[in-house]
């Protein structure tokens, strides 16, 4: 049973590191804390829902959050971050992106009601699954922690081997520099955006075939909980927030497997005081911009 | 000013005072006797939303029904919904409010933690109060407040007794309760006891937390202990983790849930995976333990009304909203025995009727209510399974 | 109307809670944790030991700022974000700690308390009001300015900087104590799960909304925030989606919050401090 806990853990954990990844990116990227994030994963449940329910093939649900979620981020970018670059702008625009989340949720909850909406997946995928470990690990679990390896291994790649990513960390390390190079800081921005925000979609869209319900209250509590990953992993840290992510599915898991369930969702704020206390640089020794004189 | 225009001027006012006099008499003799006020406390915004507005839908019903039939000695009944949004200091407040607006009765507030709060309330501001929601025992103060619904330290035995003797094999049992909310922590320990009533096994009890957003690890360890059937305490979006963790671990043993997932939409919302689940209370969309003619004429107008709601998932799920409509027309009974109308001392009014109340034993409307010296309800609570077809609750046998 | 003035009250000692903090330069979301405790002991000692309020309040003050300040001991040697999330962390970590706290009731909740009035929040508005006013016009405003602005400096000038800011977030936890003790014995009923990480969050946007650079803007994030909902219930029904624009159209227009000027200090003649400041302003 443990090793079947630990392995669901995993897959519940890859969800959480793909919801921190996207944080973690746009605030090691532009020191800015992007609070419709949480919202835009809570949207990419309901694609979810609105692809199965129509009928259409589950996985077109996919790239159709990638695309909600990169338009939502565009958005966002334009209403929330542009204005607001001083160095007094990053509480404003984390307030102003605050609201816009606020809006989201509203606006979901008129069109599809307060209450979680269900659906289900075919059968084959949610029900039938490999036996390992004394757990059914279902198609669908594979699929998840599948795609989501897949996509961490495309950011990876997009990071460190592309154009775009080069200009990311380029703007990372030292804006002022950057925009000497030529280095258009305003479309590297968007585009940040738009990775960050189809990533959040499509966890939210995952998160809602493992559930079988979209619901609008899963932001709040997955946002909260990426940002103490992203504490522990080091700000601005991709590698820490996939691996905390993934250890914060396994730890809860655990707790539950040793009778301390009740304490689950706030294993990781415990967790995230004690490193804290301990190693306040994160996990990796990350030095995030308020560490350079 | 010369004499003819004194004299024009005393005509004009004397024609003037004429008429206000005239017509402030006016619409004392066309004057219908005044309004009853009847306060309503819920969640009308806000994630509990649909609740409240279902529950508003059979009051509505109620206040239709009462004024068609000529009102309560001469006056017709409006009820004041104020939209508390859950909380309890909004409760406080609102209530307060109502009270000074001269309602005569309060009907909610919703929540445990609402009702703990308000009904202390009630006793120091001498508003007599009905609750319709909230079931956790042991927190109304009575005389000036009473529950009609029944509380879980009748309605959780009698449903897992009923439960365990539809399913005789059951030997052994794992609870899985929210242990993070008042209401379902309770019921978990009486699931504890029930069972040792019963000479059954509890293999393990877990807890969890009510905003958890993965139950997989609870199924997983289900799985692991193999009981024979599952106890749950905890609200719907938790119960739906669940139902669907379980039913992709492969484990279907039959699941009794606590009353929280009785109203709402889980029978919609869970689907296939809902199929070996249960829950506890006293009414059907068809069947109740009261006046059964008027019950199916009130569940075809409710279903008929509820189906032009848009953002109700149908067949709607008319679950305690009976009692609402039950307390509405309670008050009416009342005053009307009691000679109330609107004209009535607003303090008077309020004696009469808390004296009213707490001189009701017993009372058929659509549930048959026995009020116990607790100042809650007793009915007859059942257990019920679903209908995965029809996505509703029907009593298990 | 009473009962409007009560609460807007409570949330204006929240407000200025949490920006006795932001003074010298912290964000802190732990005041809904703060008023937890306050709430818990002046509660305590009014149901269990049948004290009266007023000293009750006097000492949950005084123990949750003592509370205030060992957390905020190792706590504010982070910095940025990560204090923050310390701070969120914290406010978790004390609403599990109450519901697992059997003496008090736990998850079930804890009542009885009463005797709060619109007078006793008055008074509390008007002392801890007069308190930031004296602050305001005396050195040790420039000395939080100097620890806001830049605390390597402020180091170098001979300002003890943790120390201070130490002492602020205490004082901050004991004015939210004074907030939730009161709150409490006007309920008379809490239960653990309503201080939740929502009141911290609003907490601090009274604060930003109204202006964060001196004491009115508090009193003028709450008011609004409070009130203004109340009053335009017509809005009830869209009330997220009216906050969400409200708040973007503000930080659009006015990105310091509603109120932006500074009390203006009183110059001491020949103050040391002030000299030294001068020099860094």
């Amino acid at each position: 049973m443990l090793a079947g806990q630990i392995i669901n853990g995993l897959v519940v954990g890859s969800m959480y590191a793909m919801v921190a990844v996207g944080f973690t990116l746009v605030l090691g990227v532009l020191d800015k804390l992007n609070f419709a994030h949480p919202e835009v994963f809570m949207f990419g449940g309901f694609v979810g829902f609105v692809v199965v329910s129509t009928g259409v093939p589950f996985w077109v649900a996919l790239p159709a959050a990638a695309v909600v979620g990169g338009i939502l981020g565009l958005f966002v970018e334009w209403v929330s971050f542009r204005r607001f670059t001083g160095p007094d702008g990053h509480i404003t625009a984390a307030l102003s992106s605050l609201a816009v989340g606020l809006i989201l949720i509203d606006v979901t909850q008129k069109i599809w009601g307060t209450d979680p909406v269900g659906f289900s997946l075919p059968a084959s995928i949610s029900s039938g699954g490999i036996d390992v470990a004394g757990i059914t690990v279902s198609y669908l679990q594979v699929i998840i922690l599948l795609s989501t390896l897949a996509l961490m291994a495309g950011l990876h790649f997009l990071i460190l081997h592309t154009q775009l990513g080069r200009s990311i960390r380029a703007i990372a390390e030292a804006p002022v520099f950057a925009s000497l190079y030529g280095i258009n800081g305003r479309r590297v921005t968007q585009k940040t955006f738009v990775v960050s925000s189809s990533l959040a979609a499509i966890a939210g869209t995952f998160l809602s075939f493992r559930s079988g319900f979209a619901s609008t209250e899963v932001g709040l509590v997955f946002g909260l909980k990426a940002l103490a990953i992203m504490a522990i992993g080091g700000i601005g840290d991709m590698r820490g927030a996939v691996i905390v992510g993934l250890l914060l599915g396994v730890l809860e898991a655990l707790a539950f497997q040793f009778g301390m369930g009740v304490l689950s969702d706030v294993a990781v704020w415990f967790a995230m005081i004690l490193f804290l206390l301990v190693r306040p640089e994160g996990l990796f020794r990350t030095r995030t911009r308020e560490g350079r004189a | 000013m010369n004499a003819l225009r004194v004299l024009l001027l005393t005509k004009m006012i004397g024609v003037a005072l004429a008429a206000t006099f005239l017509l402030g008499l006016r619409p004392a003799l066309a004057e219908q006797k005044p309004l009853i006020k009847i306060g309503h406390l819920a969640a009308m915004s806000g994630f509990a939303a649909v609740y409240g507005r279902t529950q508003k839908l059979a009051i509505d019903m109620a206040v239709k029904d009462v004024n068609d039939s000529g009102g309560i000695n001469g006056s017709k009944i409006v009820v004041l919904t104020q939209d508390d949004q859950l909380s309890p200091a909004q409760a406080v407040r609102l209530y307060r409010s109502l009270a000074r607006q001269g309602v005569f009765a309060v009907i909610g507030p919703m929540s445990g933690t609402q009702w703990e709060t308000v009904s202390p309330m009630s006793k120091r501001m001498k508003v007599p109060t009905i609750g319709v929601n909230a079931a956790k025992p042991g927190i109304t103060v009575r005389p000036w407040s009473i529950r009609l619904v029944a509380v879980e330290d009748t309605i959780v035995p009698e449903a897992v007794g009923e439960f365990f003797k539809s399913y005789p094999k059951i030997k052994s049992i794992v609870i899985v309760g929210d242990v993070r909310e008042a209401s379902s922590k309770a019921a978990a320990e009486m699931y504890g006891k029930q069972a040792a009533k019963h000479g059954i096994k509890v293999l393990d009890t877990i807890s969890f937390s009510t905003r958890a957003t993965d139950l997989s690890p609870v199924a997983i360890k289900i799985k692991g202990l193999k009981p024979d059937a599952v106890l749950y305490a905890g609200f719907i979006p938790t119960a739906l983790l669940l139902s669907k963790s379980m039913q992709a671990q492969g484990v279907s043993m039959p699941v009794l849930g606590n009353g929280i997932i009785w109203p709402g939409n889980f029978p919609h919302a869970a689907g296939d995976a809902g199929r070996n689940w249960h829950t506890m209370g006293y009414s059907t969309n068809k069947l109740s333990s009261g006046d059964a003619k008027l019950y199916g004429s009130f569940a075809k107008r409710y279903l008929a009304i509820a189906a032009k709601d848009s953002a109700l998932q149908q067949p709607a799920n008319i679950s305690n909203n009976t009692v609402a409509y039950d307390a509405v027309m309670l008050l009416a009974k009342i005053m009307r025995k009691a000679k109330i109308s609107g004209a009535t001392d607003i303090q008077e009014a309020r004696e009469k009727i808390k004296n009213g109340i707490n001189a009701t034993k017993t009372y058929v409307g659509l549930n048959k209510y026995r009020i116990r010296d607790t100042g809650d309800a007793y009915i007859r609570a059942r257990a019920m399974r679903i209908d995965t077809k029809n996505k509703v609750w029907h009593f298990i046998k | 109307m009473i009962d409007h003035l009560f609460f807007t009250g409570i949330n204006i000692l929240l407000a200025w809670s949490a920006y006795i903090v932001l003074l010298s330069g912290s964000l802190s979301f732990a005041q809904g944790a703060f008023m937890a405790i306050g709430c818990y002991i002046a509660g305590v000692l009014t149901v269990k030991f049948g004290w009266a309020l007023e000293p009750a309040l006097v000492v949950a003050a005084f123990g949750t700022a003592f509370i205030g300040a060992a957390i905020g001991y190792p706590a504010l040697r982070t910095r940025g974000l990560y204090l923050i999330l310390l701070t969120v962390g914290v406010t978790f970590v004390v609403r599990v700690g109450l519901e697992q706290f059997e003496y008090v009731g736990g998850v079930l909740g804890f009542g009885g308390m009463l005797g709060a009035t619109v007078w006793h929040v008055g008074v509390a508005v008007v002392i801890v009001g007069a308190a930031l006013c004296v602050l305001s016009v005396s050195p040790w405003q420039r000395v939080l300015d100097a620890i806001r602005e830049d605390e390597a400096v402020a180091e170098s000038l001979g300002i003890n900087a943790a120390k201070v800011s130490v002492a602020c977030f205490s004082a901050g936890a004991g004015v939210a104590a004074i907030a939730g003790g009161l709150y409490g014995h006007y309920m008379a009923f809490v239960r653990p799960e309503i201080f939740d990480i929502l009141i911290s969050i609003f907490v601090v946007l009274y604060v930003i909304l109204g202006g964060v650079n001196n004491m009115w803007g508090a009193v003028l994030g709450a008011a609004i925030l409070t009130l203004v909902p109340e009053y335009v219930r017509v809005l009830s029904e869209w009330r997220p989606t009216a906050y969400g624009v409200v708040i973007v159209l503000l930080l659009l227009f006015r990105p310091m919050g509603l109120l932006t000027f500074r009390i203006v200090t009183v110059r001491l003649p020949n103050s040391p401090r002030e000299t030294a400041s001068n020099q860094s302003a």
